[in-house]
């Protein structure tokens, strides 16, 4: 027997505080369906995709029913086409993107990821025509999403491939300018890519993976927000330490919900459940912040000073609560803070509380980076490409992940808006301090050596 | 030795178990099962016991004589038998309503649970009127056959709540345990 208090409290972080499971990923690789022949490669994908996630969407609304826990998305993440479409041409790769949104439509799912690949060490010949494939892929597709990696720890950072993707950026930006650079939101630079992340745009099945797999996303920012303002409710006084304690039992419980019906997913389907991404990813929903949770804990702002500090409890009590309640945790699981995607975020920045340079000092200790960031539309690409550098720096040497999904917006300047619609959110468009000071660093090119493992100061 | 059912309702006070379980014990019998409820001030218990059919006469009258006094009602009667294990076991279900208190709202929600032949094995309403708040809160555990049609259930269920002022939610049972135990 349930008690009422059990009872209640689920139903009210379903019904009110926006409880969900934010993705459901179905992992395919394609790596079988190598040729070197256009056609029939395209043909093994497509088939591949409709026959494995045919039943995705309908599997995935039917537990959300039953278990009364929406699973608001359903999602496909595929082996990098970089890696899998090496053969091809640029040409090529925007034909096997086309490929990859008719069966996203086919199976009405509404993100396929893994139009990308992995240069750390240097770029090959599939990676190159992928890479320069992808300004017109993105703009000629809707439901493509590409990561490229640029940057490990055990492998330093590529600059020339950072020198590239701040063109590659400012290209797709052109492109898609009718619509605020809309391509950009669709294209992440990563340094220590997770191999299993469920979340888009840098979702992508590794080398390692198997042939499919079912990885869960969870959410919840609200509830985490509702459970502290809870706690203070009862106690204004709490500290610091007793709410990091509330949003560790918090994130467990977000969790479990995730990783029971993620079994039940993969279960039914027939597939492999893989992980669980216990991210807190905001939404541009009323109630569904990450920023509001900073409110609540006593910051005027996200972004103010305070904010770093608060971002590393977050983050930590986060994983914390969420290891304990799956029994596999992967991808990049910790709090997200994507400006255009947080009604909040967007706030904050928009009053001039947040700035470029306070996001870059929080993603040093959050799980993804500088995520849906509006930046004017003549900042160039050598700026661009120093602001991905530094970012991937934060990466390489925390041995963390982090990535940069920024949105050079063509034709707009800061403080105007910018409109992506759906999830993508909106928001003003931030300042970029001193742009066009970075061109000779940039023109360089090379690698950043690896760091030393050791010596950690 | 055969199975009887004693059940025990009344005023709340300490020493009832004991009252009881001691004329049990006096008069030979087996406390097999046991559970007992407390609802505001009134205490409910059902107790399995096993004895001889000779000696329940003298049972009754002697447990009769005790509790009367306590000013409390004792009922027995012969146990049923074990329900067979249906083939196919159910699913648990939790359904919850919220609303003004009204007449009438635990038997149409109840109706609606018998008409898709499901089994209410918990059933917890509490009122507010303590708290302030005039709202009344049912939970009913339920079994739900599996033959049965869950959409079909929770639309009837909408209906029914919506037509009197009700908000619901039904869900598996598994979720309220993920979320709230180790």
């Amino acid at each position: 027997m349930f008690t009422e208090r059990e009872v209640l409290s689920t139903i009210e972080m379903v019904k009110n505080e926006h409880l969900d499971v934010r993705t459901v990923t179905l992992g395919i690789s394609l790596f079988d369906c190598v040729s070197d022949d256009l056609h029939r490669f395209e043909d093994k994908i497509y088939h591949r995709i409709i026959s494995l996630a045919a039943n995705l969407v309908d599997v995935c609304d039917g537990f959300g029913e039953k278990y009364g826990i929406p699973i608001v998305n359903k999602r496909i993440a595929i082996s990098p086409i970089g890696v899998v479409g090496a053969p091809f041409s640029s040409e090529g790769m925007v034909s096997i993107a086309k490929t990859l949104d008719r069966a996203a439509k086919e199976v009405n799912i509404d993100f396929i990821g893994g139009f990308g690949c992995l240069v750390q060490k240097g770029m090959a010949r599939g990676d190159i025509a992928l890479i320069e494939a992808i300004p017109e892929a993105l703009t000629v597709t809707e439901r493509i999403c590409a990561s490229v990696n640029v940057a490990t720890t055990r492998a330093g950072i590529n600059m020339d491939a950072v020198a590239k993707m701040g063109r590659i950026i400012k290209e797709a930006a052109a492109m898609t300018a009718d619509s605020d650079g809309l391509a950009c939101a669709k294209l992440c630079v990563f340094a220590n890519i997770p191999e299993d992340v469920p979340f888009m745009a840098g979702a992508y099945l590794g080398v390692g993976e198997p042939s499919s797999v079912i990885n869960v996303g969870v959410s919840g920012p609200g509830v985490v927000k509702k459970a502290i303002d809870r706690a203070l409710a009862g106690n204004a006084e709490l500290s610091i330490g007793q709410i990091s304690e509330v949003i560790k039992q918090t994130a467990y419980k977000v969790t479990r919900a995730g990783q029971l019906i993620g079994q039940k997913v993969a279960d039914r389907l027939g597939v492999q459940f893989g992980i669980v991404d216990l991210s807190l990813a905001p939404t541009p929903n009323v109630g569904d912040s990450v920023g509001e949770i900073f409110q609540s804990i006593g910051l005027r702002n996200i972004g103010v000073p305070g904010s770093t500090a608060i971002l590393a409890m977050l983050n930590d009590a986060v994983k914390k609560g969420g290891a304990f309640a799956s029994s596999r945790v992967g991808g990049l699981s910790g709090a997200f803070i994507p400006v255009t995607e947080d009604l909040n975020i967007a706030e904050a920045a928009s009053c001039g509380d947040l700035c470029l340079e306070k996001l870059e000092a929080m993603t040093a200790v959050c799980s993804v980076g500088l995520d849906m960031v509006a930046i004017p539309g003549d900042t160039p690409a050598e700026t661009l490409s120093a602001i991905i550098a530094d970012e991937m720096a934060i990466g390489m040497i925390n041995k963390k992940t982090t990535a940069t999904r920024l949105i050079p917006v063509p034709g707009k300047k800061a403080g105007e808006f910018a409109r992506f619609g759906g999830l993508l959110g909106e928001a003003k468009i931030m300042p970029v301090r001193s742009p066009g000071a970075s061109d000779v660093f940039i023109h360089r090119g090379g690698f950043i050596p690896a760091p030393l493992q050791s010596l950690i100061n | 030795m055969k199975k009887f059912v004693v059940s025990v309702l009344g005023k709340d006070q300490p020493g009832i178990v004991a009252s009881v379980a001691n004329i049990l014990y006096a008069h030979d019998c087996n406390i097999e099962d046991v559970t007992q409820t407390i609802l505001q001030s009134e205490f409910a218990a059902i107790l399995l016991v096993n004895c001889s059919e000779s000696c329940v006469p003298g049972l009754a009258k002697e447990l009769q004589q005790e509790l009367d006094s306590l000013g409390l009602s004792v009922f027995i009667r012969p146990a049923t038998a074990a329900a067979a294990i249906p083939s196919a076991p159910p699913e648990p279900l939790v359904v919850t309503t919220s609303g003004p208190d009204c007449s009438g709202q635990v038997a149409r929600v109840a109706a609606v649970i018998r008409d898709f032949n499901a089994n209410i094995t918990e059933l917890k309403a509490v009122s507010r009127k303590e708290s302030g708040s005039s709202e009344f809160i049912m939970i009913f555990e339920i079994a739900f056959p599996l033959s049965a049609d869950f959409i079909a259930f929770r639309n009837r269920l909408r209906d029914v709540c919506s037509g009197i002022g009700l908000r619901y939610s039904v869900q598996h049972r598994d979720i309220f345990e993920a979320i709230n135990r180790v």
